[in-house]
């Protein structure tokens, strides 16, 4: 490979300014892009032993608890591929509640996620749905990474399952999970309220510090997020991919206006809710990290691609995120939020979704995974098979549109 | 003679054997790297006697799509488009070319054809329509061979619409 590719390993501060200066973009997102190439050069990630994290738990917990408390059971979290996880019980006496053991989780950043995103943000969001939905409950967060090496937050944890027990489809979570027809028929209903619920949010009564804002009647917010995507690949591809230069020029040249700000998940699909599989009920949402103030489109965009579905038993009829067949979805949803579906919108997400979907697998997962930067870059490495699916889905829609 | 895939094979027979049954369910994130580790082993031992042609492939493909972009160029000048389709073509007809030049040859054409499409916003419309249409209908035939590539990895959502690796691949040499 040449030379600039090397320069993605050990970034100059002349290449960092000059992406930044290219693809101005939300505030936050800003400052967390140019953290990571600053850092990019530093030493890979080091795996931590369960007791380094209750260590540092306990030496968060001791400033943030006013008396006693005992952490008891720390377990290790698997599933994602982004954050490392533990589980355990706290003990201890929680202001207004009195003496509790509560079963809690820490989620912290490797030293480079596949994903580059704030806990401030996540938190932020979780804090803001909190009466809406099921979300789990903050306690804490180590924003600067005091008492963690990476930033991290502390919240509830919340009994369910991200897929059915007895399933063979989705090896990773969420792409493809197949929930059989008895559960959907009980989820599909929350999925599509509860989407609603966070589209029609009342942002202005909201309060939110690590999120802009983008003006209604203008490109803004779809430039912003198109921005993000190109800086990442930018900073993390190793190879240059024609058709990607292809799909930017197109998305450069047909920005829509947004019409109404809401709350979008970023990340809203089957594999990040849990629900009780004997009840049919969803638990608790997560995943909030790629949340952000905008187009709802993104979201509808991103949880009908073609690999977080499936074929119903027909063989024919395909099911959004596993649940809805993708005639009915767009009506559904439309009748829970009151909100339009305008089709080339939905397309040009659909675009940069399927552009977003590249530059994760084939351009940061192969960076973090070739700098061994974070704690499962095996799972990253494997996950670079998903790349050309998203290619081949975008190669179909630009077909129509070119 | 290498015997590489031996090597790999006994790795992945260590690692199933030996190793996984002594790590306990209270592991669970080493539980869960050790079977993505004993799976992409097993990946790489079926693709490993093919990673050459795919080497060839590739600079093949980008050679094409170079060659169609250029084309369609017509008279227009672009020297880093030609001087990559001259060094592709070049390394094609070597006998036995080192990794390493495939690999740069491919390198270069994808990187030209990136500068003609990134640079196509100062072209005519139909010109620019044109460059993009052809990198598009190019790109199906990569991300058809991409799809067979990974398909022993199982996270394609239509394996049935895979076409089997061999369609693609030159004879071996």
């Amino acid at each position: 490979m040449s030379m600039s590719m090397d320069l993605r390993d050990q970034p100059t501060e002349a290449f960092i300014d000059a992406l930044r200066r290219r693809f101005p973009t939300e505030r936050e997102t800003d400052e967390l892009l140019t953290r990571k190439m600053r850092r990019r050069a530093g030493p890979p990630y080091r795996q931590v032993t369960l007791d380094e994290m209750v260590g540092w738990l306990n030496a968060m917990l001791a400033e943030c608890i006013q008396g006693p408390f005992q952490v008891r059971d720390p377990r290790w979290l698997t599933g994602g591929a982004s954050k490392v996880q533990i589980a355990f019980e706290l003990s201890w006496t929680a202001p207004e509640r009195g003496p509790q053991r509560d079963r809690l989780v820490v989620r912290m950043d490797p030293s480079e996620a596949s994903n580059t995103t704030s806990r401030v943000r996540e938190v932020e969001l979780l804090a803001a749905f909190q009466d809406l939905l099921p979300v789990p409950k903050v306690f804490w967060l180590d924003r600067e990474a005091r008492w963690f090496p990476e930033p991290a937050i502390v919240y509830a944890f919340v009994p369910g399952v991200a897929k059915p027990r007895n399933t063979g489809a989705g090896q990773v979570v969420g792409l493809g999970t197949n929930f059989g027809p008895q559960l959907r028929e009980q989820l599909a209903p929350q999925f599509l309220q509860q989407l609603a619920t966070i589209h029609t949010a009342d942002v202005g009564a909201m309060h939110f510090t690590s999120m802009d804002i983008p003006p209604t009647g203008t490109t803004d917010c779809a430039r912003w997020q198109l921005n993000r995507a190109r800086r990442v690949w930018e900073e993390d591809r190793g190879e240059d991919y024609p058709l990607m230069d292809v799909a930017a020029n197109w998305l450069e040249r047909n920005l829509p206006r947004l019409d109404r700000v809401s709350v979008v998940h970023g990340d809203y699909r089957s594999g990040n809710f849990l629900f009780d599989e004997s009840e049919g009920r969803i638990t608790a949402w997560l995943d909030w990290e790629r949340g952000h103030l905008g187009d709802r489109h993104r979201d509808l965009a991103w949880m009908t691609q073609r690999e977080k579905g499936h074929l119903a038993e027909d063989g024919k009829t395909y099911l959004v995120c596993g649940l809805i067949p993708i005639q009915a979805f767009y009506e559904r949803y439309q009748q829970a939020s009151g909100l339009t579906v305008d089709f080339e919108r939905l397309r040009w997400y659909q675009v940069l979704n399927c552009f977003q979907v590249i530059t994760t697998t084939m351009a940061t997962m192969y960076r973090v995974a070739r700098l061994g930067k974070s704690h499962q870059d095996i799972l990253l490495a494997r996950l670079k098979a998903i790349a050309p699916v998203g290619a081949h889905e975008l190669a179909e829609l630009l077909e129509e549109v070119l | 003679m290498d015997h590489t895939d031996v090597g790999l094979r006994a790795a992945i027979r260590a690692l199933s054997d030996v190793v996984a049954p002594v790590v306990g369910p209270e592991h669970a994130q080493a539980r869960d790297q050790l079977r993505l580790t004993i799976d992409y082993l097993a990946f790489v031992v079926e693709r490993l006697p093919h990673l050459h042609q795919r080497d060839r492939f590739e600079l093949s493909h980008h050679l094409a799509m170079a060659q169609t972009v250029q084309a369609a160029l017509g008279g227009a000048a672009a020297p880093q488009l030609m001087a990559a389709i001259d060094a592709g073509r070049d390394v094609l007809a070597l006998a036995g070319p080192a990794t390493s030049e495939v690999r740069q040859a491919t390198a270069d054409l994808s990187a030209a054809i990136s500068a003609v499409v990134r640079d196509s916003a100062a072209m005519e419309a139909p010109l620019r329509r044109e460059v993009e249409r052809r990198v598009l209908q190019a790109s199906k035939e990569r991300i058809a061979f991409e799809r067979a590539w990974y398909q022993p990895l199982g996270l394609d959502p239509d394996p049935h619409d895979v076409r089997p690796l061999a369609e693609f691949l030159p004879a071996s040499h």
